[in-house]
Formats: C-alpha cells, sequence, structure tokens
C-alpha cells in the first residue's frame, strides 16, 4: 500500500471540513436585525383593562353592610357611650396589631413562655391545686426570664437594691425615744 | 369623581365576605361528601374543610387589604373581547 493511497481520503475529509461551506455575502440583499422576519410579527398590541364582576352575593353583603352601618350612626348618635367604647376597642386593637406587627418577636416569646407554662402544668400534674399553679407559674417565669434576660437582670439587680438599701435602713434605724407613758391609772387615795 | 375610602374599604370588605362565605360553603361542602362517600359519615372532614375555606378566605382578604391599589380583573389585548377571542365584525352580504 502505498503513501498516496491513505492520503488522499484524508485530505479530502480535511478539504471538507475546513472548506467555507457558507455563501459569501451579498451586500445589497443585507437585512439588519430588526428587519428578520421573525420579528416582523410582533405588532405592538395595545392592552386594555376589563374589571371582572363582583362575587356572588358582594351585592347583598353590601346592602347589608350599607344598612348596619345607617343603624349605627342612629345609635351612636344616640348613645355615645357605645360609640365610644366600640372606638376605644378599636383603637387598643389597632395598637397592639402594630405592636406585634413592629415587634415580630412577641409571638414567639408567647408561644414558648406558654410552652413552659404548660410543661410546668403537666410536671405538677400529680400535686394539688397549690401545687399545679406553683410549677407552672415557675415554668413561665422560667421561659420569660430567657426570652427577657436583659429585663430579668434588671428586675433582678433592682430587687437586690431595694433589699439591700432596705436593709441598710433597718439597720440605721434609731431607737425609738423612751417618752413617759402618761399615767391613766385610777388616782390613788 | 373620585370614591371615599370608606367606600372603597367597605367595597373590599363586601368582597372579602363574599369570597371567604364561598369558599366555606365549598369547603363545608367538600367535606360532606368525603364523610359521607369514604368516611362512614365522621364528623372531622366537615370541620376541616370548614377551617380550610375560612382559612382561604382570610387569606385573601388579608392580601387584598393589604394592596391598596389592587384591582380585579383582566388586561385584554385590543381586538379581543373579555374571553380573549378576536374580535370579528360580521357584515351582512349585499343583495346585488
Amino acid at each position: 500500500m502505498s503513501t498516496t493511497d491513505y492520503q488522499t481520503p484524508i485530505k479530502q475529509w480535511w478539504g471538507l471540513v475546513t472548506s467555507d461551506r457558507h455563501p459569501k455575502a451579498d451586500p445589497s440583499r443585507l437585512v439588519s436585525v430588526a428587519e428578520l422576519p421573525i420579528y416582523a410579527e410582533d405588532k405592538k398590541s395595545q392592552l386594555y383593562f376589563i374589571e371582572s364582576e363582583p362575587l356572588p352575593l358582594q351585592r347583598e353583603f353590601s346592602t347589608i353592610r350599607r344598612a348596619w352601618q345607617e343603624e349605627y350612626n342612629r345609635v351612636a348618635e344616640r348613645f355615645s357611650l357605645i360609640d365610644h367604647a366600640v372606638t376605644g376597642v378599636q383603637n387598643t386593637a389597632f395598637k397592639v396589631q402594630r405592636y406585634v406587627e413592629d415587634e415580630w418577636s412577641v409571638i414567639p416569646k408567647a408561644g414558648a413562655i406558654t410552652l413552659g407554662g404548660m410543661a410546668g402544668l403537666v410536671l405538677g400534674m400529680r400535686r394539688g391545686a397549690f401545687g399545679r399553679i406553683f410549677t407552672s407559674a415557675t415554668g413561665m417565669a422560667t421561659m420569660t426570664a430567657f426570652c427577657y434576660p436583659k429585663e430579668t437582670v434588671d428586675l433582678i439587680r433592682g430587687g437586690l437594691a431595694s433589699v439591700r438599701s432596705e436593709w441598710t435602713d433597718f439597720q440605721k434605724s434609731p431607737h425609738p425615744p423612751n417618752e413617759k407613758k402618761p399615767d391613766l391609772s385610777p388616782p390613788k387615795k | 369623581m373620585a370614591k371615599r375610602a370608606e367606600d372603597e374599604l367597605g367595597a373590599k370588605m363586601d368582597r372579602c365576605f363574599a369570597d371567604s362565605l364561598v369558599k366555606l360553603v365549598g369547603g363545608v361542602a367538600i367535606g360532606i361528601v368525603a364523610s359521607v362517600a369514604f368516611l362512614k359519615g365522621r364528623t372531622w372532614p366537615v370541620w376541616f374543610g370548614s377551617g380550610v375555606g375560612i382559612g382561604a378566605g382570610w387569606s385573601n382578604c388579608r392580601h387584598d387589604l393589604s394592596a391598596p391599589f389592587l384591582l380585579h380583573g383582566r388586561k385584554v389585548t385590543s381586538g379581543t373581547d373579555a374571553q380573549g377571542k378576536p374580535v370579528i365584525n360580521i357584515v351582512p352580504e349585499k343583495s346585488s
């Protein structure tokens, strides 16, 4: 087998691989990207909004609400005490809601404290009523101390300082003066 | 004319109640069917369904109230009707 026998197909393969098979660009037929047919169908469609129909029973609820509002206004004008009470409850509810939203850790802490109380209650089930109250209060206090450590430390320090000052006051307290008691005995004859 | 804030809130609350009621009734209905068909008439599926219904209504209501400019509806391209079908004008053929 001569060297030219196997060189010919390799040359052919190399010629096929490296040949420029793309047609030469014709400058007269060049188009921009925006003119390509894939973009030609993208028409700028105008959107408009259609509001959905009210839900079933929504109109009935609206009627009931308006009637209730009118009646409430009538009663509130007559009895201002009720209106004050309702407004107060509403304001308190809004305040609580805002506090819970701002202080996001309140709910988990409340849950942990409740859990501590329930654990104490379970542990004190075999004791009497006082024992149950004591163990559940201890559990709640322990969890509260974990949830609010700074406040707990402040409370303990304040309590200790108060006890110390009371003890000092007690130690420094002066002896009561020996006042002569008035003689209330009947006169001797 | 712009709506009053009370009316806007009232309309939202109406939608909330109507939506919650529909979901509650749906949940109870599914619960009853499930109870009768599969669970020998036990009552817990009814309670479960009603709870799911109330929860779904509550969640929708929360989303509605937390988005002040939320509109319920759909966008439709011009040339189509509310169901998205193309609008076709049928022109009667002129009799020659």
